[in-house]
């Protein structure tokens, strides 16, 4: 077996559970919102109409995609090829790193090194198993297309549009795991990436030229910037042009090459960017265990902070923009129709902001998530035997990151509060958008707060499924709690999700019984956690 | 030895040392703190995920140094460090015995623990099989003694009080004989006007041996306890 296929089987048995649950779950996602869509959009007028309101309001496209007709397939690639692309933009990332730098600063490329792998080929290995991971993703995310009814050929192009996106992506990782020392770095980078190309054909869309008739647009330059933009491009179902693939495709060949040139000259360890020096002595903060919780949260509480506080701005500044489409002739029936849909008796701008805010809920969540496993990071790293060591006890260190988590919870809410207060300021009925916003705001807390109890809960009972189990549970339950009315999920599996418990500010009827609910449960599963860190044994080791 | 990797050596150290409450005295830490730095060469300014191992190793050290105890325990502290490092090591145990602390040392590396303890034992599969000062395990065992063949005769030797596993290899007569007798030996091998002559101690490699010799995959076994006691 020569070493390239060595390392390449190697590589494909340890994602041999990670890849497929992207592959397939990206698919799924697609086939399903196939499915939701003939359901809920059934109806070509209605699907004009949609398309007439979201060009006229804009900031909708951010969210979704090029407008591109009223026929049932280009509405269905308008509406999920955004989405589809930024999974495989994160899967492509994740894997150039988790296959380069990762290792290197494991050591494990180390031994790879000494080896007649030597220190290039392991990173072509990545590149080559990235490439057919897309590949794959493209096809099988195509053959669900087509499985679901959509046409061939669009189905063939949309596939490839998602394949060209994520291997941009993948050299994007690979670059970047050039650039920094860590593999945390690099997925920083690789995140940012995403998100940054998600947001750069977003407002591409929403700033662009718009047809006569409301149903198709032009987007402007900065879709240009953006490989998910170009994956746009292709008009699949439509226009179906592939040429706009080469664009990502070629940049994506740049940055391999560059790459491979920097790694060829390296040396082992080495980064285009040196890391930085840090502090001789700690700083105040380090004085205590939770001065140490509070110091190893701080970079993410700031990460998902600026993401909350983006989200609040966008949910009030689009409110205010609906407002002012009220007035005008011929839109207010959908938007009564998206009002009903989102339950009830709110008004428009209610239900607006509190969807809006629903994503701050799991940005809190998932911030918070991370805080809790943090605590079972620590302890299969080994540091928090050191902390343990000293007179910090097992219940005390627990109850810290609970403590922790909370605070960070409810920083993060704040942040998305303040974001939608500024947004709301801006507006021209700020009165009566701002109470609403700040009850979206809180009623988010229970639901976070749940998802802080039950990692931690894990963390006290299965340690070694902590990790894996905790992320699981925030994806499914905010899926659910969020796409579950749009996919049609019977009540009861919808019900499991705490967001789906979580109050709709409604102004004064706000209907709160179901925060609290939330807050007792999760404050149950905290004290359970705590409590049974008094019987825990220390688990070190993975 | 891990430690926290986006801390610096010089925050973990001082993370350690506030934990433990040892640093109340600041300016005696400080100055504490500053002299191990400088004595084990650390660069307290990295990060944490940028040490080798034997750059952790010499953080987890200084953080153990820095504060003031009674009791110090060292589980293989010196792996990873070179030789110089194992030197200052010896040096900051022999400055903590000084001041009044115990050492607790637990190490396979026997060179060290019969340069640094004063009582040894031996731990095997969990419980002690041997202790005492290391003067005393010695009593236990026998001394080697070895010289040149040439012009010895075998009979002779055999017949020294107290000499067994009597041997001839390459050129070389070897025996052994109790540590207490080998005073009362010296006459005999005297009047066989031996050339080239050794009397070996048992090193603590040799005890070590004869408690673990038999038992070939030594999986469970822990190695040799010292502590070094004021």
């Amino acid at each position: 077996m020569s070493a390239f296929s060595a390392l390449w089987w190697h590589a494909i048995r340890r994602d041999r559970v990670t890849l497929p649950l992207w592959i397939l779950g990206t698919a799924a996602l697609g086939a399903f919102a196939v499915a939701a869509s003939e359901d809920t959009y059934g109806d070509e007028a209605e699907r004009e109409q949609v398309l007439s309101l979201a060009i006229a309001s804009r900031a909708i496209l951010v969210f979704r995609g090029t407008p591109n007709g009223a026929e049932f397939a280009p509405f269905v690639f308008f509406l999920i090829f955004t989405s589809l692309a930024v999974m495989a933009g994160l899967m492509s990332t994740f894997l150039a790193v988790r296959h380069t730098r990762a290792d290197e600063e494991r050591g494990r490329a180390e031994l790879l090194g000494a080896t007649r792998a030597g220190r290039v080929l392991p990173a072509a290995v990545a590149l080559v198993h990235g490439l057919v991971a897309n590949v794959l993703l493209g096809a099988l995310t195509a053959l669900g297309l087509l499985a679901s009814g959509l046409p061939a050929d669009g189905s063939l192009v949309a596939g490839l549009a998602l394949a060209a996106v994520g291997v941009a992506f993948l050299g994007i990782g690979l670059a970047a795991a050039e650039l920094v020392a860590t593999s945390r770095g690099a997925n920083t980078i690789g995140v940012v990436a995403v998100l940054a190309a998600y947001v750069l054909r977003g407002i591409g869309d929403a700033a662009g030229t718009p047809s006569e008739d409301l149903q198709h647009l032009a987007p402007a330059w900065p879709s240009f910037l953006s490989p998910i933009g170009y994956g746009q491009f292709t008009g699949a179902y439509a226009q179906n042009d592939l040429r706009p693939l080469l664009v990502p495709v070629a940049f994506a060949a740049l940055l391999v090459a560059g790459a491979f040139v920097v790694r060829a000259f390296r040396d082992q360890g080495a980064s285009l960017l040196p890391d930085r020096q840090g502090r001789a002595t700690a700083g105040p903060v380090l004085s205590s265990s939770l001065g140490l919780v509070w110091r190893l949260s701080v970079s993410t509480l700031v990460a998902w902070s600026a993401g909350a506080l983006l989200t609040g701005l966008l949910a009030s500044s689009l409110t205010a923009l609906i407002d002012q489409l009220t007035g005008t002739e011929g839109v207010p029936a959908v938007l009564e129709a998206l009002r009903s849909a989102l339950g009830g008796t709110a008004t428009i701008e209610q239900a607006f902001v509190a969807v809006f805010f629903s994503i701050g809920g799991i940005l809190a969540s998932c911030c918070a998530v991370q805080i809790g496993i943090r605590a079972r990071q620590e302890e299969s790293r080994g540091t928090a035997e050191t902390v343990l060591a000293t007179p910090v006890g097992r219940v005390r260190w627990l109850a810290e990151y609970w403590l922790v988590g909370a605070i960070v919870i409810v920083v993060v809410l704040g942040a998305a509060l303040l974001g939608g207060l500024l947004g709301a300021a801006r507006s021209a009925d700020a009165a009566a958008l701002m109470p609403v916003v700040v009850q979206a705001a809180v009623a988010q807390l229970p639901a976070a707060l749940v998802f802080l109890g039950v990692a931690l809960l894990l963390v006290a009972w299965l340690p070694v499924a902590a990790v894996g189990l905790s992320w699981g549970l925030v994806g499914v339950l905010s899926v659910l709690g969020v796409f579950g009315p749009l996919l049609q999920a019977p009540e009861w599996v919808t019900g499991l999700s705490p967001f789906t418990h979580t109050p709709v500010a409604a102004g004064a009827d706000t209907d709160w019984s179901g925060g609290f609910w939330l807050l007792g449960i999760a404050l149950v599963a905290g004290v359970l956690a705590v409590a049974s860190m008094r019987r825990r044994e220390l688990a070190p080791g993975d | 030895m891990s430690l926290w990797p986006n801390l610096t050596g010089g925050e973990a150290i001082d993370l350690m040392g506030r934990l433990r409450g040892g640093t109340g005295d600041r300016a005696a830490y400080a100055a504490r703190r500053a002299r191990l730095v400088a004595a084990f060469e650390l660069d307290p300014r990295k990060k944490g995920r940028a040490y080798s191992k034997g750059n952790r190793q010499k953080v987890a050290l200084i953080a153990a140094f820095a504060t003031p105890a009674d009791l110090y325990i060292f589980d293989e502290p010196t792996s990873g460090l070179d030789p110089l490092m194992e030197v200052r090591f010896a040096r900051e145990v022999a400055r903590v015995k000084e001041e009044g602390a115990t050492v607790l040392l637990s190490s396979h590396i026997l060179s060290e623990v019969e340069r640094l303890c004063d009582r040894v034992s031996i731990v095997r599969a969990g419980r002690t099989v041997e202790t005492g000062t290391l003067a005393d395990l010695r009593h236990l065992t026998r001394t080697s003694v070895e010289f040149a063949a040439e012009g010895v005769d075998p009979a002779r030797v055999a017949a020294i009080p107290g000499a067994a596993d009597f041997a001839v290899e390459q050129g070389r007569v070897r025996f052994l004989i109790d540590s207490d007798r080998v005073a009362a030996a010296l006459p005999a091998l005297a009047a066989l006007d031996v050339h080239g002559l050794t009397v070996a101690p048992p090193s603590l490699e040799e005890l070590f041996l004869r408690h673990y010799g038999d038992l070939v995959p030594a999986s469970d076994a822990e190695g040799a306890t010292g502590r070094g006691a004021a």
